[in-house]
């Protein structure tokens, strides 16, 4: 409680601090960007330290960034010049309930996610460990860039921004790493959510924006888009209820229980017929809250299964792994809310950089040049995806002052190499040692995605976009562009296919790429492979038709105002920015989800894996936002509300919770009697509540359609999706966190499960936090360690080591090749009887602290005598031991 | 030009010149005063022994000087300054204590600038305060100490007056880079601002507005602002010797943080009566003016006896930060027993020549008190028998009395008054004045005990004098000779390894080097077959504070003699280097 209340008000200070900027930089937003106040006073605390300890002008500690923290603070105060502190103290005093609900919205999420993690704030499994370590490297490295945890002597070669950020704010407050890792990862849920509900809130004020005055309704409505981005999720939560339910199953005539549906969706862990019929999956053998984000499978031309990973931010932050993905998050939103501030006119001003004069603000610039730098520092993929959308925002601004023409596909061009060049020379020390294990774009032939899976796992934003859409396209006949809609998404489709097929033929007819490629795609010797694609492409043309409608109608809503404006400029019908700009998001997440249909981008597995997983990510974003604001906008178009549109979704969500009651109370009793082998549907009361939602749904849909009220029929069928959508939060979360846990037994003591299992070599970590910094070496599994605890003293205690996971190194330096043979060395070191041996290693790799404990004695046939011998034994307890050496140069 | 009035002396400022001396004279006055302060302070600077505290500051400056990464600085104005010195002169202790006594006796200079709100006496008088007041003087011959808050605080706020953003901007960045208590001053500052808000709010506001007023930095923000900035600039990276220095800005405020929240290990009591004992005549007489003060409502003298006061506060509070707030209670103590001192100087008696005959008496009195006092220090506690010293004292303080109550009620009680008291002040003045100069005597131990916040490093003439004698037997080269210090505790002593090729502090000797010299803790243990010999050594001591009562201190500060608890060393020498003519 008292490490939350230190970060709560640090962040807050943070924010008070950097609030001027904000005020001044977002000036075309309605809420003037008070949301991100936090993430930008972050990002510029972030990089001023990064930047001046990189140029070795700031020590790596916590007056380095107190003095970086300073010159935020200056650089607000400078903002406050002119009388502009009595404007921005005016604002405050008439924006006070943005400000109140910003700051509940704030404080609620930080210390939900906070409890959620101190339910299970074991930094063990997955990636955590090497976040951990990352973290731990920055903490002890006294400049950067930052030691390698696990390659010593080497530097951090990932991007790694977000674990300086994390490093920062673990020092400044004083808390535990360990600790620290977990609030950091609440912290980042907080400030996603008042980032996205800034971004609602200013897209619908903006909208709505008369007089200064802000409708009520805005403030409650914008609560939709961090419920949108961050609980909402997508349908396998759905499909695995149903699975478990024992639904679509049947007895075949040899007995056996098989099911077409299960075995059509072909979804991993739901193929197989449940283990016993309930509500709550307790299938054995599978973790049910991970399966979602699998959901997408690829297949080879000869039919093999392939790993695809299609995270969505619900699930990132369950299993909070302090990925670059959420870190960038609040950046992410950051950088679209300044795409929003240009589109309304918020550049607007002039500034002259020799002989040219440009049509915007000079701050404004820098800040996006800024921001998009630091996303390519902290999730390099997202930065190309902005650029284009605020490079996008800032031609249309231009489109809108001075009309269409070809100067402004020009300017789009000249914009994106403007902002972007500058964006990476700002962090050039990062590029210098970043060896990437990016190696190209490969043309997509095997791999698309199946339509079913893409609507299970976009489906609750698809319904949204879809119904906005439509309702636009059926409701404003003289805002139509058929034609140009249809010509461009044909084109576009035709070009994606044509570059990928050609240069997959290309591929498939170079000697040296032939068997590269062709391995890759898991081609059938003696069948033509373009061929053989472009039919099971047609087989499950799914994807390619939602895209194609969804592209199409988004399209047609764009150039459909621009048509309708060119006609009739007097007619009122004035493209508002803010709807365009919610076409551009949802456009924007529409390349993102159809660009790697045909072709991804090639790394060390070859396969569309990272891909997927980083571009759907950044699409679920996008989507999110783009559909809770036509959510919004279509039941407030929809005429006002009467009393059965409040009283199904009230019954709707009474139910639902007496479902989640039913279904998920863990009282034994309860439990037993709701969930434990129901037998058929219908033989148990939770089955009536749970058909009763739905019931409820199609019963209210229904209503809506007689009425004849179609906007709101469709937005009950968006709120049934997002309510499918919100089955796997309730089942992931219980699965994950294993029920309600009691208050003592809540922890945000990363290091916890550790101390409890091998509480000497914690103490050993201990030991060596407090020592001086030196290269320490501790065993490398021969597997390569990777997601095993492996690694974990230096993990834990930042010292770095020898050699860690393998084949993460591999990863995040394209090769083995700086690992040369540490591997066998480490082996040697442990095993020899030779004390020279020993030595000749210890002083190659300037080892100044061995480790010897439990995964040492089982990994090697370890002989210690020579450590006791000639080393000095500084710590010492009866599962772990380091000796000291000084290699004396 | 009419002199002031007894009853019309409310505020200091408010005094009129008179025509004894010009104002250059006052000037002239006023820099030799100066020198005066700053030769004292030179004198045996670089021989008094270095606490650890000051050795490690030192040391660090020099490893600055040597273009060696070094850690953020505390006290980044001390570390520059002394670097860029080192850099040009020879790293010796005397360069390593320079800043601080001239920043000390930069002190003497500031009622030059005040001189033409205050009298000729009181700008004198205060010049002669600052410069040999013993606290400051003490403080300002420590490496590393707090006296450049000090400084540069007291002349931000001189420039603030005389209108200079310059002025300001230098020295406001000199006090942030001088150290923790930057940070704790500003705090307690703000406390003050924040309690005077709550009590009289319209008083503050009217205050502030003429502040605001006269502000330099108002009418000059970029001069303030350029100077601030380069003087932050150049003194955080040692004019350009450490880049990496720039973390130093905040180097103060993060010792402030760590410091002020640990355990110190000298008690706020001990403080206290140090401070009260060196202090004891400016105090005197502050407490007599501020009780003429509160009595006759003047707001100057009121204001700063509750500065002083705050200050005194401010010293119990970050009591861990060491001894360097007591340096703050120093200027306005000075100023109201200075005011205290020109009232008893112009008040006009009814009979002088009494009054000078009791100043005669009382003066006599007083030297045979103070005689007495020593005396009686020095029998106690041991036993507490009725001396011959005792008596005498009894039988001084009793005639002490009936003279007093004889002038009181023969002649005049003003007169009487003015005469105990001129004696008293006299005394009090020339007591200070002693405790200043005893503190330049040559190998001054015991006032670098009392006023050492860390342990004195007391083997340091021992350990040098047995390498010269390796070095005169040619044995031995310092300059290629590597130290190995395995004692985190004794890290100061690496200053006084300065000479040597390298000093290193590592967990464990070199697989492939054997140091000339090794310093450990006594429990350190060499390998079976490493050829050195040891010799036990006090590595530092420090005086007993936590058994130390309240009389010893007093006794010990006459005496100059305390009980000190010794840290012990074992200094190890390469069994290689000695021959038959060694020791």
């Amino acid at each position: 409680m008292t490490s939350f209340i230190i970060w709560y008000v640090l962040i807050l200070i943070l924010a008070v601090i950097n609030l001027p900027l904000t005020w001044r930089l977002f000036k075309a937003l309605p809420s003037r960007g008070y949301a991100l106040s936090r993430p930008l006073g972050l990002l510029l605390w972030g990089y001023l330290f990064w930047l001046l300890t990189s140029l070795q002008l700031l020590h790596n500690d916590l007056a380095g960034q107190l003095v970086a923290l300073g010159l935020v603070l200056v650089l607000n105060l400078l903002v406050l010049r002119g009388g502009r502190a009595k404007e921005l103290w005016a604002w405050i005093k008439t924006n006070r309930r943005l400000i109140f609900t910003t700051e509940v919205i704030f404080l609620v999420a930080f210390r939900l996610w906070t409890l959620v993690r101190a339910a299970n704030p074991a930094i063990i499994g997955t990636e955590k460990p090497m976040e951990m370590a990352f973290i731990n490297a920055i903490l002890r490295s006294p400049t950067f860039p930052p030691n390698d945890p696990w390659l010593s002597g080497y530097a951090i070669s990932y991007y790694y921004f977000g674990y300086v950020l994390a490093a920062m704010l673990i020092r400044v407050s004083g808390v535990d790493a360990a600790i620290g890792y977990n609030l950091m990862s609440a912290l980042w849920f907080a400030l996603t959510a008042i980032g996205a509900y800034g971004v609602l809130f200013d897209l619908l004020a903006g909208n709505q924006h008369k007089e200064g005055k802000i409708p009520g309704w805005v403030y409650t409505a914008s609560l939709l888009a961090p419920f949108m981005l961050l609980i909402v999720s997508n349908w396998h939560g759905f499909l695995d209820i149903l699975h478990s339910r024992g639904l679509f199953w049947s007895q075949d005539s040899a007995g056996q229980t098989v099911s077409s549906f299960w075995q059509w969706i072909n979804l991993k862990e739901l193929t197989t017929p449940p283990p016993s019929f309930s509500w709550f999956p307790l299938r054995l053998g599978g973790v049910q809250w991970w399966g979602a984000s699998r959901v997408v499978q690829d297949f080879t031309l000869s039919g093999a299964s392939l790993e695809v990973i299609d995270e969505f931010p619900f699930f990132t932050y369950l299993l909070s792994d302090l990925h670059p993905h959420p870190l960038a998050m609040p950046f992410v939103l950051l950088a679209i809310s300044q795409a929003l501030n240009a589109i309304r006119g918020g550049w607007q001003g002039e500034t002259r950089i020799l002989r040219w004069t440009l049509p915007w603000e000079l701050p404004e610039m820098a800040l996006a040049v800024l921001t998009l730098g630091g996303l390519a520092f902290l999730n390099t993929w997202d930065f190309p995806f902005y650029l284009l959308l605020i490079a996008a925002a800032l031609v249309y601004g231009q489109y809108q002052r001075l009309g269409w023409s070809a100067r402004r596909i020009g300017e789009f061009f000249l914009l994106c190499f403007g902002l972007g060049i500058p964006a990476i020379l700002l962090y050039f020390p990062f590029f210098l040692s970043f060896s990437s294990q990016a190696g190209g774009i490969l043309p997509s032939l095997a791999f698309f995605t199946q339509g079913h899976y893409f609507w299970i796992m976009f489906g609750p934003l698809l319904l949204p976009l879809f119904a906005g859409l439509l309702a636009h396209f059926f409701t404003q006949p003289q805002e139509r562009a058929v034609k140009p809609a249809l010509s461009i998404t044909f084109g576009l489709f035709i070009f994606l296919f044509v570059f990928s097929w050609g240069l997959a033929f290309i591929g498939t007819k170079l000697p040296t790429l032939n068997q590269l490629f062709l391995g890759l795609q898991g081609a059938t010797p003696g069948v033509n492979p373009l061929w053989q694609a472009l039919i099971n492409r047609l087989k499950a043309p799914g994807t390619w038709i939602t895209l194609f409608l969804l592209s199409f109608l988004a399209l047609n809503a764009l150039l459909g105002k621009h048509k309708a404006q060119a006609e009739s400029p007097e007619s009122g019908n004035q493209e508002k920015p803010t709807h365009t700009f919610v076409l551009f998001m949802l456009i924007l997440g529409l390349l993102l989800t159809l660009a790697p249909e045909f072709v991804y981008l090639r790394d060390n597995f070859g396969t569309r894996m990272n891909t997927i997983f980083k571009f759907y990510f950044q699409a679920w974003i996008l989507w999110s936002l783009a559909g809770s604001y036509m959510l919004v906008q279509l039941i407030r178009s929809s005429g006002k509300a009467k009393l059965w549109e409040k009283l199904f979704p009230f019954g709707m969500l009474l139910l639902g919770m007496t479902a989640m009651y039913l279904g998920l109370y863990r009282d034994d009793a309860v439990f037993q009697r709701f969930n434990q082998n129901l037998g058929a549907l219908g033989s148990s009361p939770l089955d009536y509540v749970i058909l009763g939602i739905f019931a409820l749904g199609m019963l209210w849909a229904l209503v809506e359609l007689v009425s004849r009220r179609w906007k709101m029929a469709l937005a009950v069928v968006c709120i049934c999706g997002i309510a499918m959508g919100l089955v796997y939060p309730v089942i992931a979360m219980w699965n994950k966190i294993g029920g309600i846990p009691s208050f003592d037994q809540l922890t945000l003591d990363g290091t916890a499960y550790y101390k409890a299992v091998w509480p000497d070599q914690m103490q050993a970590v201990e030991w060596l936090k407090q020592a001086p910094l030196g290269v320490m070496v501790e065993a490398v599994a021969d597997t390569g360690g990777s997601y095993t605890t492996y690694a974990s003293v230096s993990t834990f205690s930042g010292m770095p080591t020898v050699l860690g996971w393998i084949g993460h190194e591999a990863q995040w330096r394209g090769g083995y090749l700086e690992m040369g043979n540490r591997q066998n060395d480490i082996r040697t070191l442990y095993s020899t009887h030779d004390w020279q041996d020993a030595k000749a290693i210890l002083d190659k790799y300037q080892i100044r602290y061995v480790y010897v404990g439990d995964l040492e004695m089982r990994t090697y046939p370890l002989d210690e005598s020579k450590f006791q011998e000639h080393l000095q034994l500084v710590f010492d307890s009866p599962g772990a031991r380091i000796y000291a050496y000084e290699t004396g140069q | 030009m009419p002199m002031k009035q007894v009853n019309e002396m409310t505020e200091v400022v408010t005094i009129s010149h008179n025509k004894y001396l010009s104002d250059t004279q006052i000037q002239l006055s006023v820099l030799a005063v100066f020198m005066l302060g700053l030769c004292l302070r030179l004198v045996g600077l670089g021989s008094i022994p270095f606490s650890a505290g000051e050795a490690q500051a030192a040391w660090k400056a020099l490893q600055v000087a040597r273009n060696l990464p070094v850690e953020t600085a505390v006290n980044a104005a001390y570390q520059g300054l002394t670097a860029a010195t080192f850099t040009v002169m020879q790293a010796n202790d005397f360069w390593a204590r320079f800043w601080p006594a001239l920043a000390g006796a930069s002190l003497a200079l500031l009622p030059l600038i005040w001189r033409q709100r205050l009298s000729p006496f009181l700008t004198l008088g205060l010049a002669l305060a600052l410069a040999l007041d013993p606290t400051l003087f003490i403080l300002s011959r420590q490496a590393g100490s707090a006296i450049f808050v000090l400084a540069g605080f007291t002349w931000a706020f001189t420039f603030f007056f005389a209108g200079k953003p310059i002025g300001v901007g230098v020295a406001l960045a000199v006090a942030i880079l001088g150290g923790p208590w930057a940070w704790a001053i500003l705090l307690v500052l703000l406390i003050a601002l924040g309690i005077a808000y709550l009590i009289n709010k319209a008083a503050l506001k009217e205050f502030a507005s003429s502040l605001l007023n006269i502000c330099p930095i108002r009418r000059s923000p970029t001069k303030f602002a350029i100077s601030f900035v380069l003087t932050l600039l150049i003194l955080s990276t040692s004019f350009g010797l450490d880049p990496a220095g720039l973390s130093g800005i905040a180097g103060g405020f993060v010792g402030f943080a760590r410091e002020g929240s640990k355990a110190g290990s000298l008690p706020a009591w001990a403080q206290l009566y140090r401070w009260a004992i060196y202090s004891i005549c400016p105090l005197i007489l502050a407490l007599v003016s501020t009780v003429h003060a509160w009595k006759e409502r003047a707001r100057g003298k009121q204001a700063l006896s509750l500065l002083g006061l705050l200050f005194l506060v401010g010293t119990i509070l970050f009591v861990n930060l060491g001894s360097g707030g007591l340096a703050f209670v120093q200027i306005p103590l000075w100023i109201l027993a200075l005011s205290e001192i020109e009232r008893l100087v112009t008040l006009k008696t009814d009979l002088p020549r009494v009054s000078l005959w009791v100043f005669i008496i009382s003066l006599v009195l007083c030297v045979y008190l103070s005689i007495s006092l020593k005396s009686f220090l020095n029998t106690f506690p041991g036993t507490l028998a009725f001396t011959q010293q005792g008596l005498a004292f009894g039988l001084g303080l009793v005639l002490l009395g009936l003279v007093y109550l004889f002038t009181g009620l023969g002649w005049s009680f003003q007169a009487a008054g003015k005469g105990t008291a001129s004696a008293l002040t006299l005394v009090l003045l020339v007591s200070s004045l002693s405790l200043t100069l005893s503190s330049t005597v040559i190998k001054a131990k015991q006032a670098a005990f009392i006023w050492s916040d860390t342990p004195v490093l007391d083997s340091a003439d021992e350990i040098s004098k047995v390498l010269h004698e390796f070095e005169r037997l040619n044995t031995f080269e310092p300059e290629t000779a590597s130290v190995a210090i395995m004692d985190p505790n004794i890290a100061g002593y690496a200053w006084i390894f300065r000479q040597f090729g390298q000093v290193n502090m590592p967990l464990v000797l070199p697989e492939s080097q054997s140091p000339e010299v090794i310093l450990s803790h006594p429990d350190w243990q060499l390998k079976p077959g490493q050829p050195y010999r040891g010799m036990d050594i006090v590595a530092s001591r420090q005086i007993a504070w936590d058994t130390l009562t309240p009389i010893e201190l007093v006794k010990g500060v006459f005496t100059q003699t305390f009980t000190t608890n010794p840290n012990m060393a074992i200094f190890w020498i390469r069994e290689d280097l000695f021959t038959g003519a060694n020791p």
